[in-house]
C-alpha cells in the first residue's frame, strides 16, 4: 500500500489534520509549522527540511515554488496547486489524485507535480512528463 | 512624402521616440519654412499596439517593487523577503501571503472565518485587517501611480 508523507504548507491552514483524518491509511500529513520547524518559512529551507525527512510538500505557491528552480529529484516531492482554490477544492483534488490509483502515487515521490482540478501532471528527470487525467 | 517617412521610423520605446524626434529634427532640418511639430509627427498610437504592452510591463515592475517596499515601511506586520514565496509581500514571521489573506477571505466569507482557519498558525484578526489595508493601499497606489504617492 502507498502511503504519502505529506508536509502542508502554513498558507493551506489547517489541511493537515484534515487529510489525516480523511485518509489515514494513505496520507501521514503534518503542517509545515509542527514540531521544531517553526522557522521554516523561507522556500528553500522548506523544501530542503521535506527532502531531508521525506516528505512530499503540499503547496499552493506557483509562483516562488516552481519546477524550474527546483527541479525533480532534486527534493522529497513538491505538489503544486495552480489556481485560487478553496480548501474544499484541495481536498477534492487530492481525492481524485488518491484514485488515479498507485502506480500514480508512487510516481509523486521526489518529483513535481502539479495538481489540478482536472488532472494532474508529474515532472520526472530527464524532462519524462506524466499526465494523470480524472475521470 | 517625409511625414510618412517619419511615421515609419517612429519605433517602439524610448528609443524609438528619440528616432521619431530626430527625424522631426532632420524634416525641420529639410523645411525650415513649414516646421512640423513632434504630434503630428509621432504618436503612441503610430506603435503597433504589441511593443506598448511590453513597454508597460517592463516600467511597471520596478514601480510594483518601489510600491512594495514603501508599503512595507507603513506596514510593520507585513514583510517581503525574496527567500520567503520569492518576494511575495506576506505576514511577518509566516508563510501566508497578502495574497492568501485575500483568497480565504473570498472563499470563508468573513475575517473571523479567516482568524479560525489560521487558528494553527496564531493569524489574528488585527494581522488579518493589516493585510487588507495593504492590499488596499496597493491596489490605490498601482492604480494611480503618482510620485507623490510612493
Amino acid at each position: 500500500m502507498t502511503r504519502l508523507r505529506m508536509i502542508t504548507d502554513q498558507n493551506l491552514a489547517g489541511l493537515d489534520a484534515t487529510l489525516n483524518e480523511r485518509y489515514p491509511k494513505k496520507i501521514k500529513a503534518i503542517s509545515a509549522l509542527a514540531h521544531d520547524f517553526h522557522d521554516y518559512t523561507a522556500d528553500e529551507d522548506l523544501i530542503r527540511f521535506g527532502h531531508k525527512k521525506k516528505y512530499i510538500l503540499l503547496t499552493s505557491d506557483v509562483k516562488s515554488i516552481k519546477k524550474s528552480k527546483y527541479p525533480p529529484c532534486k527534493h522529497g516531492g513538491i505538489v503544486n496547486l495552480p489556481g485560487m482554490p478553496s480548501k474544499d477544492e484541495v481536498l477534492s483534488r487530492i481525492e481524485k489524485l488518491i484514485q488515479s490509483g498507485p502506480r500514480y502515487l508512487k510516481q509523486i515521490r521526489g518529483h513535481f507535480t502539479h495538481l489540478g482540478s482536472d488532472g494532474a501532471t508529474i515532472y520526472k528527470e530527464h524532462g519524462e512528463v506524466v499526465q494523470v487525467p480524472f475521470t | 512624402m517625409p511625414q510618412n517617412k517619419a511615421f515609419r521610423i517612429g519605433r517602439a520605446g524610448q528609443a524609438g521616440r528619440e528616432r521619431a524626434s530626430m527625424s522631426v529634427y532632420y524634416l525641420n532640418q529639410w523645411r525650415p519654412s513649414n516646421k512640423v511639430s513632434y504630434g503630428e509627427v509621432c504618436s503612441l498610437d503610430a506603435i503597433p499596439f504589441e511593443t506598448q504592452e511590453v513597454i508597460h510591463l517592463d516600467a511597471g515592475e520596478d514601480k510594483y517593487r518601489l510600491l512594495i517596499r514603501k508599503l512595507g515601511e507603513k506596514y510593520q506586520g507585513i514583510s517581503s523577503n525574496a527567500r520567503v514565496l520569492g518576494g511575495e509581500p506576506h505576514i511577518e514571521g509566516t508563510r501566508v501571503s497578502v495574497a492568501h489573506v485575500l483568497r480565504h477571505i473570498y472563499h470563508l466569507g468573513s475575517i473571523d472565518a479567516v482568524v479560525e482557519e489560521f487558528r494553527q498558525s496564531k493569524i489574528g484578526r488585527g494581522q488579518i485587517a493589516e493585510a487588507i489595508a495593504y492590499a488596499h493601499d496597493f491596489m490605490e497606489m498601482a492604480c494611480d501611480p503618482s510620485e507623490d504617492d510612493y
